[in-house]
C-alpha cells in the first residue's frame, strides 16, 4: 500500500447540454488540470483523463460504454443524476468511513444516501445560483422583485430564464414554493395553492409585458447576452461566473438573488457529487478513491475556492472568506437562501419530463397562447401528476 | 495538437482493465488467426474458406462467451459490426449497380462509399473511448489568426471533400434537368454540370475556411503573395486550370465534343482542372491532352454548331460504264444505308477520268462523327454489291509494257 499508484484514471463531467463549448472544455481542462497538479504531490504517476458529456445524455452514454468496459472511473454530476444512474445500476454505489462523512455538509450527504447506507457518490462541491450585473450600468443589484421591475422600468436590461431551475428562485419570494411543493407532494389543491400560482404567474406577467425584461429558454443564452453588453441584470450559476468574469472583467457584480413580499429569494443550489464507474480495474478504482477523498480534503476544498473557482466546499472546516470577498458572501447567501427554503426538494421530487413540461406551459403563457387561468390549470395538472379542479 | 496526441495516448489506459484487454486480444485472435485456422479447416468443411462465413462466426461466438461469463462484450459486438456492415457494402454495391453505370459505380464506390464508411467506423470505434464531441472542441493551433479546433477542421476537410467527390451525380441530375426545361446540347449539359461542380466545390472551400474561422484579411494578404510564388513555381497547372474553365465557358472543348486529334476522330470523355481526356475509337485509346494544348493550337471539331459530318469514299468504274448510271447507283446505294442521313441527300462525283478507270466519289452525310469509320465501310460493302449486281466492274489498273531488245538504232 506505501508504494505509489500508477496509471490513467478516467474522469466524465456531466454538464448541461446547452452549455458544452470550447470555452467550457477549456475551464474544465485547467480545473481538471490543476487537480491532478496537487493530487500528484499524493500520487506521482496519475494520469487524468477528463471527458465531458451533457448530463442529459449521460444514461445512454454509460449504457454503452459499460457494456463496452469502458465506462469512466469517475463522474462528476449533480446529485440529482448521480441518483437516477445508482437507480439504473450505471454507476457503483460506495460506502465512506462516517468520520469522513462527518466532514460534509450535512444536507449533501442525506441527498447521496440510499436505504442500504452506501452513497450514490461524494458530494464534492455546492454551485449557489446568484444575481449577475453589469456595474457600468448597474450600480447596485435591486433587493426586492419590486424594486427589479423598477430598475428595469428606468432602462435595466433584465434577462431571466424559463428553465424550471433557473427560475425556481422567484416561486419563495412570491408565495409560490409552498404550493409547487405540495402539488409535488400530491397534496390536495387548496385556494391557498391556487392563490400562491396565481401570484407568481401574475408576477412574470407583470416582468414579460416590461420593455426591459427578456425572457430565454437557457441560462447559457442569459451568459451569452450578459457578457455581449445587451443585458445588464441576470440570475446566473455561480459555475458559470468565471467565464461572466473572463467577459466583463472588473465590472462584473455579483449579488444575492432579490427578496419579495413572501420573503427571500429560493434558488437552488447545484451539488455536485463525484459518483464511481463500473468497470474500473482495483488498481483505478484505488486511485479513484482516493482523488475523491483528496477533492474533498481540506487541502483542496480551500484551494478551490481560494483560487477563484467560484464553487462553495462541502467541506464544513473550511470557511468560504466571506469577509474578504463579496462574491463568495453572495455565493453563501444564495446557499442560505436554497436551504431556508428547501428548493432543493423541488428537484428531487419532480421528473426531468415535468420540469420540461414546466418549461413548455410558461413559454405558451408568456407568448400568450395560454391565458393565466388556463396555465394555473396546467401547472396543477403537471405537478400534481393529472389532478386540476 | 499536443492535447490531441495526449488524448489519444490516453485510450492506451483502459488496458489496464481486464475485461478491455481480453476483448482486444480476442479482436487480434479472429482477425489474424482466421487465416491459418481457415487453412486447416478448409479440407474438412469447405464453408471454412469463406472469411465472411468465419469472421462473424467466431465474433459472435467469443462475443456470446463473454456475455455469458457475465464480462462485457461490447467492443467485440463492435468489431462484429463493423465487419459486417463492411460486408455489406457488396449489397449496396449491387443494388447501385442497377441505376449507375459501371465506370462512375467504380468511382462511387473507391472515393466515397468505402471512404464514408471507414470514417463512420472509426468515429464509432472512437465514440467508445472518447466523447467525439468533446474531441471536437480540442484546439489544434492558430492558424491565420483563428483558434481553429479538431472539429472545425475535420468537418471543413469531409465537407470539401465530399464536394468533390460527390457532387458529380447531383450536378449531373441538375444539367439534366436543365436540358430537358430549355434544350440545351448533350455538350453543353456535360459542361453545365462539369461548371455546377466547380462552383460547389468553389463554395464549400469558402464556406470551410469561413467555418474553421480563418482571417478573411489574413487569408488574403497570404493568397496575394501566394499568386506570385504561383505564378512562377506552377504556371503551367494554372494555365491548364484556366484554360479548361476558358475552353468549357467558350463551349469548343467540352465532354462529348468529337475533335480531331493527329488524324483520328476522337470524343472528349471529361475535362479536367488539368487536361482533357480524350477517347480514340480507333484503337480504344485514351488520350490525356494539357488543355493549353487546345487554347493556344487549331482545334478540328465536328461538334461545333452540330454534330453531322459529310463522310466520302472512293470508287472506279470501268470506261464503258455510262458515268450517269454509275452516279446514280452510287446515290441510290448510299440512300439505302440507315446510317446514312437522307438529307442532306448524298451526292455522287465524277472526280477524274483516271488510267484504267473513271474515279467517283460518293459523299454522303451521317449523324455521328464517330461512327465515320464503320459507316464508310458498309457504304462501300453495298457500293461492291450494287456494282456486281448490275454488272459494273471495277477495273484493275492496267499497264501494257512493251520490251525493248537492245540499245535504240541512231
Amino acid at each position: 500500500m506505501l508504494r505509489p499508484l500508477q496509471g490513467t484514471l478516467y474522469i466524465a463531467v456531466g454538464v448541461s447540454e446547452d452549455a458544452i463549448d470550447g470555452e467550457l472544455q477549456k475551464e474544465i481542462r485547467a480545473r481538471t488540470t490543476m487537480l491532478q497538479t496537487t493530487f500528484r504531490t499524493l500520487q506521482p504517476k496519475v494520469r487524468l483523463q477528463v471527458e465531458v458529456f451533457a448530463e442529459e445524455s449521460l444514461p445512454n452514454e454509460l449504457r454503452l460504454r459499460n457494456s463496452t468496459g469502458l465506462s469512466p472511473d469517475l463522474l462528476l454530476v449533480n446529485e440529482s443524476t448521480a441518483r437516477d444512474l445508482a437507480r439504473e445500476k450505471l454507476i457503483d454505489t460506495v460506502s465512506f468511513p462516517a468520520a469522513l462523512l462527518d466532514q460534509l455538509d450535512a444536507g449533501s450527504v442525506v441527498r447521496v444516501r440510499r436505504s442500504d447506507g452506501t452513497l450514490t457518490g461524494l458530494p464534492m462541491e455546492l454551485q449557489p445560483q446568484v444575481a449577475c450585473f453589469d456595474r457600468r450600468r448597474v450600480p447596485r443589484s435591486p433587493a426586492t422583485l419590486s424594486e427589479l421591475l423598477a430598475f428595469s422600468a428606468k432602462g435595466m436590461e433584465v434577462g431571466l430564464s424559463l428553465d424550471a431551475i433557473s427560475l425556481a428562485w422567484t416561486l419563495g419570494p412570491l408565495g409560490a414554493i409552498d404550493a409547487v411543493s405540495s402539488l409535488l407532494a400530491r397534496e390536495p389543491v387548496t385556494p391557498v395553492t391556487r392563490q400562491g400560482l396565481a401570484n407568481w404567474l401574475g408576477w412574470l406577467r407583470q416582468a414579460d409585458q416590461q420593455q426591459h425584461v427578456t425572457f430565454f429558454p437557457t441560462e447559457t443564452e442569459l451568459i451569452k447576452e450578459l457578457t455581449a453588453g445587451t443585458l445588464d441584470w441576470i440570475p446566473c450559476r455561480s459555475i458559470n461566473l468565471t467565464r461572466v468574469k473572463a467577459g466583463l472583467g472588473q465590472n462584473l457584480g455579483v449579488a444575492p438573488l432579490p427578496s419579495g413580499p413572501f420573503g427571500g429569494a429560493s434558488p437552488i443550489t447545484r451539488e455536485r457529487v463525484l459518483a464511481f464507474g463500473v468497470n474500473s480495474s482495483p488498481v483505478q478504482r484505488r486511485l479513484a478513491l482516493a482523488l475523491a477523498r483528496f477533492a474533498i480534503s481540506p487541502l483542496h476544498q480551500r484551494d478551490i475556492v481560494l483560487r477563484s473557482q467560484y464553487v462553495l466546499p462541502v467541506n464544513r472546516e473550511v470557511a468560504p472568506p466571506v469577509r474578504s470577498s463579496s462574491v463568495v458572501a453572495a455565493m453563501v447567501e444564495g446557499r442560505q437562501q436554497s436551504l431556508q427554503r428547501s428548493t432543493i426538494r423541488l428537484i428531487a421530487a419532480s421528473s426531468k419530463e415535468q420540469r420540461e413540461a414546466w418549461q413548455a406551459l410558461l413559454t405558451r403563457f408568456l407568448f400568450d397562447d395560454l391565458s393565466q387561468q388556463d396555465t394555473l390549470k396546467g401547472l396543477i395538472e403537471l405537478l400534481g401528476g393529472g389532478r386540476s379542479r | 495538437m499536443n492535447l490531441l496526441l495526449l488524448e489519444i495516448a490516453g485510450w492506451f489506459g483502459y488496458l489496464q482493465r481486464l475485461e478491455v484487454r481480453l476483448q482486444v486480444i480476442v479482436l487480434l485472435l479472429v482477425f489474424l488467426g482466421q487465416g491459418p485456422l481457415r487453412r486447416r479447416l478448409a479440407p474438412r468443411v469447405p464453408l471454412a474458406q469463406r472469411s465472411d462465413v468465419v469472421i462473424p462466426l467466431m465474433l459472435g461466438l467469443f462475443s456470446l462467451v463473454l456475455g455469458l461469463a457475465g464480462l462485457p462484450n461490447g467492443l467485440v459486438l463492435l468489431g462484429l459490426l463493423l465487419y459486417l456492415g463492411w460486408l455489406g457494402l457488396a449489397g449496396v454495391r449491387q443494388l447501385l449497380a442497377r441505376f449507375v453505370q459501371p465506370q462512375q459505380l467504380q468511382v462511387l464506390e473507391t472515393r466515397l462509399i468505402r471512404p464514408a464508411y471507414l470514417l463512420v467506423a472509426a468515429l464509432l470505434v472512437i465514440r467508445v473511448f472518447d466523447n467525439p464531441q468533446d474531441l471536437a472542441l480540442i484546439p489544434l493551433g492558430q492558424w491565420f489568426g483563428s483558434e481553429v479546433t479538431l472539429g472545425s477542421f475535420f468537418l471543413s476537410v469531409v465537407i470539401v471533400y465530399v464536394l468533390a467527390m460527390g457532387t458529380g451525380p447531383p450536378a449531373q441530375g441538375v444539367a439534366w434537368v436543365v436540358q430537358r426545361s430549355v434544350g440545351i446540347s448533350n455538350g453543353s449539359r456535360r459542361a453545365l454540370a462539369l461548371m455546377i461542380r466547380y462552383a460547389a466545390v468553389a463554395i464549400g472551400i469558402v464556406w470551410a475556411l469561413d467555418h474553421v474561422g480563418f482571417n478573411r484579411t489574413a487569408i488574403l494578404a497570404v493568397a496575394g503573395g501566394l499568386s506570385v510564388g504561383l505564378g512562377f513555381g506552377i504556371k503551367e497547372v494554372f494555365s491548364n486550370f484556366v484554360s479548361g474553365l476558358w475552353l468549357l465557358f467558350e463551349g469548343s472543348v467540352r465532354p462529348g465534343e468529337v475533335l480531331f486529334i493527329d488524324g483520328d476522330p476522337c470524343e472528349v470523355r471529361s475535362l479536367g482542372l488539368r487536361a482533357a481526356v480524350l477517347w480514340r475509337d480507333r484503337d480504344n485509346a485514351e488520350l490525356v491532352i494539357p488543355n493549353q494544348t487546345f487554347f493556344t493550337s487549331t482545334t478540328v471539331t465536328y461538334t461545333g454548331s452540330d454534330t453531322l459530318r459529310r463522310s466520302q469514299v472512293l470508287v472506279s468504274a470501268a470506261y464503258h460504264h455510262d458515268p450517269e448510271v454509275v452516279i446514280a447507283l452510287l446515290e441510290a446505294t448510299a440512300r439505302s444505308q440507315k446510317r446514312v442521313l437522307p438529307n442532306p441527300a448524298p451526292k455522287g462525283l465524277l472526280l477524274r477520268y483516271g488510267d484504267s478507270s473513271i474515279d467517283y466519289a460518293l459523299r454522303f452525310w451521317i449523324a455521328n462523327p464517330m461512327d465515320n469509320v464503320s459507316i464508310c465501310s458498309e457504304v462501300q460493302a453495298a457500293i461492291w454489291q450494287a456494282f456486281r449486281d448490275r454488272d459494273i466492274e471495277i477495273p484493275f489498273p492496267q499497264q501494257v509494257q512493251y520490251q525493248v531488245e537492245g540499245p535504240p538504232k541512231s
